[in-house]
């Protein structure tokens, strides 16, 4: 039986070994919205350091040149929420995307709802 | 008479002895003393009647019979005296002054000859006595004293007796460190890991009447396994106390969570890497026809062509592919150096189900069969990992070229495309967070960027590998979703369904 180590993609809940529900996945999803934006992971430089940082409620830094535009903005919001250490204040993902459909209605007029 | 034992002893000489006259010892081989003796007699016998056994018989003569049993059984054990003694001069001189005699057969000839002959007894044996110069008086006193006329006789001298008594001994100190090795190892230990299975069953048996049979043949199952893994590569701990995920009270789980719906009629144990010699850029898969591969309501000739894509930490995965409809697909086998647990069991089953669920959903990989620890599903171009964490322009560039100059759907090039890849990507999640027929979702608990799939046809973005995921159980009362725990540390372990594949609710 393999001793699976948790690795850099957990939850805060997770590391802390307390009860999960769904919204661990919140957070990790989080991790791959933030690959999509910087274009790479969160920069963790030792192999316990995700843990420690994540237990500690930090966040991973966004920096300011990677945000071009206002769908940009709304990602970082997004992520804002998502990083959350408190698993009820997290979105739901239908929240979330509700709430970039509602960007993109506002911004494009639903042209990109049915692409 | 005497002829006949002229002739006896002229054979004797020409096959056994080399006459030489030479005085060093060295020049002396192999010659044994009783060959000497009768040589020197012989070559006085032509011009005699006497014969050897005339003297023999006189009975006056004993001593000199005595020094040739002496003689003989001193030359078994090394010829080196012999030699020395018949090598010196006085001997000659005497053999040489029976050469001058004449031989008669009267009694006055006969006394003659006698002294002669007693006279040359005695030379020898002053000789044997320690009178040689070239040999100690104390090392011929002690040759003599332990050769004693016996057939063998350094078989039995007491050197000989020592070491085979410290042979013995040895072998009696060996027989014991043996004997507590085999007490000492006769414990638990033993039997767990040195016994044979047929040992270690009477043994669980004799030990634990209370097991059932299943039970024995489980740890039977598991012991094989573990006997197995070991000729492969390397060894992982085991499992060793199997302990069950608990869940809150009131809680429980949908019916179709416990279930599995395995649609093909074998299990697929075999390794395609080792069974087939198989590498990434390695031999092609031959045809597996439906007897081999045993998925049911698929295409069957799997592989006329398939490679080895890369491997999870349980499965291997491999691109295959139909030959009646040339579709692509995926098949996912468990590594041969993990053990068919329980555990391991559900993981796949979950991961089937999960997808079995989500067939219709498009962001959601859909599944072709499963049974076992293995699944065959659709094969979808490549993992979002690749798209966003290569943000070079040549390798957007290689991509065109491998894909006939069609640019791929998605990119993080600009605010717009990252924000519809964002979602894409959240879609899926959705879907598995949000099921229609149960209030409670599923977790998936394994998100990562390689988790998601791009499939460049339909224009979606995939959700893959559920092995880690959770269904959440619901509150019966209050119709909520119970929240799960899931260990990390090996062992600890969820069954949603028993060895017999029935529903089991905890």
């Amino acid at each position: 039986m393999c001793h699976s180590k948790l690795g850099n993609f957990r939850s805060p809940e997770e590391y802390s070994k307390s009860s999960l529900t769904e919204k661990v996945d919140i957070y990790s999803v989080g991790h791959v919205l933030y690959g999509i934006l910087m274009g790479r992971n969160p920069v963790y430089k030792k192999p316990g350091y995700a843990k420690k940082k994540v237990s500690a409620g930090e966040k991973p830094v966004v920096l300011d040149e990677a945000i071009q535009g206002d769908e940009d903005k709304a990602l970082v919001s997004v992520l804002n929420n998502v990083y959350d250490p408190n698993p009820d204040n997290r979105y739901s993902a239908a929240e979330i995307i509700s709430k970039f459909e509602h960007f993109i209605d506002k911004s494009y007029n639903r042209r990109l709802r049915h692409k | 008479m005497g002829n006949n034992a002229k002739v006896d002893i002229s054979n004797s000489r020409n096959n056994y002895c080399e006459e030489s006259d030479d005085s060093d010892d060295s020049s002396w081989s192999n010659c044994s003393s009783e060959v000497q003796w009768t040589a020197s007699e012989e070559s006085s016998e032509e011009e005699s009647s006497i014969t050897v056994e005339g003297f023999l018989r006189s009975g006056e003569l004993n001593s000199k019979t005595d020094e040739i049993k002496m003689y003989r059984c001193r030359d078994k054990k090394s010829s080196f005296t012999a030699r020395k003694i018949y090598s010196s001069q006085s001997i000659m001189s005497s053999s040489s002054e029976l050469h001058k005699r004449n031989f008669k057969s009267s009694p006055d000839a006969f006394n003659e000859n006698n002294q002669l002959f007693t006279k040359q007894s005695e030379l020898k044996r002053s000789l044997l006595k320690g009178q040689n110069r070239k040999l100690s008086r104390k090392k011929q006193i002690s040759y003599i004293s332990q050769h004693r006329c016996n057939q063998y006789p350094h078989f039995f001298s007491i050197n000989n007796f020592l070491k085979a008594a410290i042979a013995i001994w040895i072998l009696a100190q060996l027989r014991y460190f043996v004997f507590l090795r085999h007490l000492r190892n006769l414990d638990d230990d033993y039997y767990i890991t040195n016994a044979s299975h047929s040992k270690f069953q009477k043994y669980l048996k004799s030990k634990m009447p209370d097991l059932t049979e299943e039970e024995i043949s489980e740890i039977m199952r598991r012991r094989q396994n573990a006997a197995m893994k070991a000729l492969g590569s390397g060894t992982r701990p085991r499992i060793k106390r199997p302990s069950v995920e608990t869940i809150p009270k009131d809680c429980v789980y949908s019916e179709w969570q416990t279930l599995s719906f395995p649609n093909c009629n074998l299990l697929h144990e075999y390794d395609l890497k080792v069974d087939l010699g198989m590498t990434k850029y390695g031999p092609k898969l031959p045809d597996l026809n439906a007897e081999n591969h045993g998925f049911v309501n698929i295409p069957h000739n799997i592989g006329e062509y398939s490679h080895y894509v890369g491997s999870g930490l349980w499965r291997n995965v491999w691109k295959v592919k139909y030959q009646e409809n040339d579709a692509k697909a995926v098949l996912k086998m468990m590594k041969m150096e993990h053990e068919v647990t329980p555990r391991n069991f559900d993981r796949h089953r979950r991961d089937a189900v999960v997808m079995e669920r989500f067939t219709s959903h498009p962001n959601v990989v859909s599944m072709y069969g499963f049974c076992g620890n293995s699944v065959l599903t659709e094969f979808v171009g490549r993992g979002l990992d690749e798209l966003i964490f290569q943000p070079t322009a040549s390798d957007t560039e290689i991509y065109k070229r491998e894909n006939n100059g069609v640019s791929s759907l998605f990119s993080r090039d600009n605010p717009k495309d990252r924000l519809i890849l964002a979602l894409e990507v959240l879609r899926g999640l959705e879907a598995l967070h949000q099921i229609k027929s149960t209030e409670t979702p599923i977790v998936h608990a394994d998100i990562q960027a390689k988790q998601f799939l791009i499939d460049e046809i339909e224009g979606k973005v995939k959700i893959n590998d559920f092995n880690r995921c959770r269904f959440l159980a619901h509150n019966i009362t209050s119709k909520k979703s119970c929240p799960v725990k899931i260990p990390s540390a090996p062992g600890k372990q969820t069954f949603l369904i028993d060895s017999q594949n029935t529903a089991v609710r905890k």
